[in-house]
């Protein structure tokens, strides 16, 4: 275990990087093996590693007319308390949007003076008109850039909507590669904040994911200040920013992710998963499907891992990690036990897509798609679940899923709490819509689905 | 210049999967020769570097096939000129600035934004005319094309097998589906051969 334990020599902050292969053997028919990625931000041990970092915020709020109301009133006052925590040594900057968009403050210092002018201008904004949503948050991203990266100050836009982007460009795969372009060039990451039930996960999603940031599904206007002030707290927190996963490997192996990271390849023979940024302590696992061709005889296959990363305004990265496969007979395959680890993470986040699949097919009226989904995911799990009480008991809650989920196609609620429950578990984040006390509610939710 | 499929692929630096996918959706011509002995030319490699060139500027598939499939060899040569020209430009965007670069983004989503130049509709026969017309469209979240990029499943990880049974007949399955009722589908497919004549070898 140790010589695959790997950690940068430079000087702290640092990330290490873990890598687990499922098994070391692979079929000559040829094959597929999930290698279990962990990455982990040393924790820092001196108070003064805690002190709050600067950051530069751009809030994007849509005020298209189903805002009208509590929303839109709600989210201007979450916009201000975000304001109160801010400081001169913040950049930050609001951009308001419906089919026009309006830079209602750009990017500056958050002085009390432009705090306040940013306040006065909001009193102003009341809901009208429909949803450019692509351009509303390409404006706030384009408010807070800079002439030249900024490698020192955390840099993000939220954006909030509860609607459909339906002026411009409302392709959920282009918005999501543009989001991925914009976290790469610039260096800024997109979350992305849903409220209400008629907002589309599916682009929500993806946006948030391909930008590095988080995806939240807001069920209440109160959950509009909760995850805005959570995700600020996590900002100011960061030790390692921007941190990618990089895979090499020779030609002819193809590579899927099983987590919801963005993955982009770099030629043919080399991929790189964006993890985003991390505070000091935290973990993802992350994991990966190895495709491996057939072969006629004996011969290896050569996997690399590292992490990339910057801190204090430097790139930085790990050594590389070297992962070896060798062709064998089937039985030989057959013979060698998966590792407990990797199964453990593999069958989860197969679990957490099943779901996200079978919820989707279920929307789309496909009942018994969504139900062949979650039973398929159970079968692929059922080997492994003897040894792990938490693959046993998501073996239970996907199967009774199943039995629920082919009766009638689920609400829009119930698809978007999967979703969101699904990105927050496979990327390990946190619900930062409550208070570290309430007790988690997912499962509840489920439950009230079906009953 | 006679290339082995995986010469080929490798020349252009695209996983093998890719060039027979785009010879099965008629973007490239097919090998000459058949099984083991199948051979890729010249045409077949300025081929491939234009459709990736025109893919990695976001063209749709189906654009790229209308455009290329006019085209001589000679007329292929020159546009893949031009387009690396313009390739080579977009790489110099590389330099802007980071608010510069959103700036092109955004211009870029505008451009986007303006309705193409329509062209003129074709008149409807005579016999359709009075028949409301529905076209066919594909459900959305089915893909049929394996990506040149590691999949990003987060659009939905649904693998579908499409055949070709006549023009304008196709047979779609989804992945799941099609083991489950693997041999109906055989069985499906072997009539189809029959009563249309399909000689499509798409396994």
């Amino acid at each position: 275990m140790d010589e695959m334990h790997q950690t940068s020599g430079n000087d702290a902050p640092v990330a290490d990087l873990k890598a687990l292969p499922e098994r070391r053997l692979i079929s000559f028919a040829g094959c597929w093996r999930h290698v279990y990625f962990h990455v982990r931000a040393k924790p820092v041990a001196a108070p003064e590693g805690r002190a709050r970092k600067p950051v530069g915020l751009a809030l994007v709020v849509d005020r298209s007319g189903s805002m009208a109301g509590n929303k839109i009133e709600t989210a201007k006052q979450a916009v201000v308390a975000v304001l109160d925590r801010l400081d001169e040594r913040d950049r930050v900057g609001v951009v308001i949007y419906d089919n026009v968009i309006d830079v209602l403050h750009p990017a500056a210092p958050a002085s009390p003076e432009v705090k306040a002018a940013i306040r006065e201008a909001l009193a102003e904004v009341d809901a009208r008109g429909s949803t450019a949503l692509h351009q509303g948050w390409l404006t706030g991203c384009q408010a807070i850039a800079t002439d030249s990266v900024d490698t020192e100050r955390v840099t993000r836009c939220f954006l909030l909507t509860d609607g459909l982007a339906n002026v411009g460009e409302t392709d959920p795969e282009r918005i999501a590669v543009d989001a991925a372009r914009v976290r790469e060039r610039a260096l800024i990451t997109t979350s992305t904040f849903g409220i209400g039930s008629d907002y589309d996960e599916g682009l929500l999603g993806p946006m948030a994911v391909a930008g590095g940031g988080q995806f939240h599904h807001l069920r209440t206007t109160e959950d509009i200040a909760r995850a805005f002030m959570g995700e600020l707290g996590e900002m100011t927190q960061v030790s390692v920013r921007q941190a990618v996963l990089e895979l090499e490997f020779a030609l002819g192996l193809d590579v899927e992710l099983l987590s919801d990271y963005w993955t982009a390849r770099e030629g043919a023979s080399r991929v790189r998963i964006a993890i985003g940024d991390l505070i000091a302590g935290e973990e993802r696992h992350i994991v990966a499907r190895l495709c491996f061709p057939a072969h006629g005889g004996p011969g290896e296959w050569l996997v690399r891992a590292r992490l990339l990363w910057l801190a204090e305004g430097a790139p930085r990265s790990t050594e590389w990690l070297d992962l070896r496969f060798a062709y064998a007979p089937e039985t030989a395959c057959d013979a060698e036990e998966p590792d407990r680890t990797v199964m453990h993470w593999a069958c989860l986040h197969d679990a957490e897509r099943a779901k996200r699949e079978a919820v989707a097919r279920s929307r789309r009226g496909d009942l018994d798609g969504a139900r062949i989904s979650l039973r398929a995911a159970s079968e692929r799990m059922r080997p492994h679940a003897a040894f792990d009480a938490d693959l046993g008991s998501t073996m239970v809650s996907i199967e009774r899923m199943a039995l629920h989920i082919g009766r009638a196609p689920t609400s829009s609620e119930f698809a978007k709490n999967v979703t969101y429950t699904a990105y927050s578990r496979t990327r390990s984040q946190r619900d930062l819509r409550r208070a570290e006390d309430e007790p988690d509610e997912q499962d509840d939710q489920e439950e009230q689905e079906e009953s | 210049m006679r290339l082995t499929i995986e010469e080929l692929a490798s020349r252009v630096g695209v996983p093998v999967r890719t060039v027979r996918y785009y010879i099965s959706e008629g973007l490239l011509p097919r090998p000459g020769g058949r099984g083991q002995s199948a051979t890729y030319g010249e045409e077949h490699l300025l081929r491939l570097r234009l459709i990736r060139l025109l893919v990695g500027q976001r063209v749709p598939l189906e654009e790229i096939r209308q455009r290329l499939a006019p085209l001589s060899l000679e007329e292929v040569r020159a546009l893949l000129g031009e387009e690396t020209q313009r390739a080579a430009e977009k790489e110099r965007t590389e330099e802007l600035s980071p608010r510069d670069y959103i700036a092109t983004l955004l211009r870029q989503a505008r451009v986007r934004e303006e309705p193409p130049a329509r062209e003129p509709e074709a008149p409807t026969p005579g016999a359709f005319s009075a028949m409301p017309q529905t076209p066919y469209r594909r459900p959305e979240s089915p893909r049929t094309e394996p990506r040149p990029e590691p999949r990003n499943l987060l659009f939905g990880s649904e693998e579908w097998h499409r055949w070709e049974l006549a023009p304008g007949v196709e047979l779609l399955v989804r992945g799941d589906s099609f083991y489950r009722f693997r041999r109906l589908i055989e069985r499906l497919l072997e009539v189809a051969r029959h009563e249309f004549g399909y000689d499509g070898d798409r396994w």
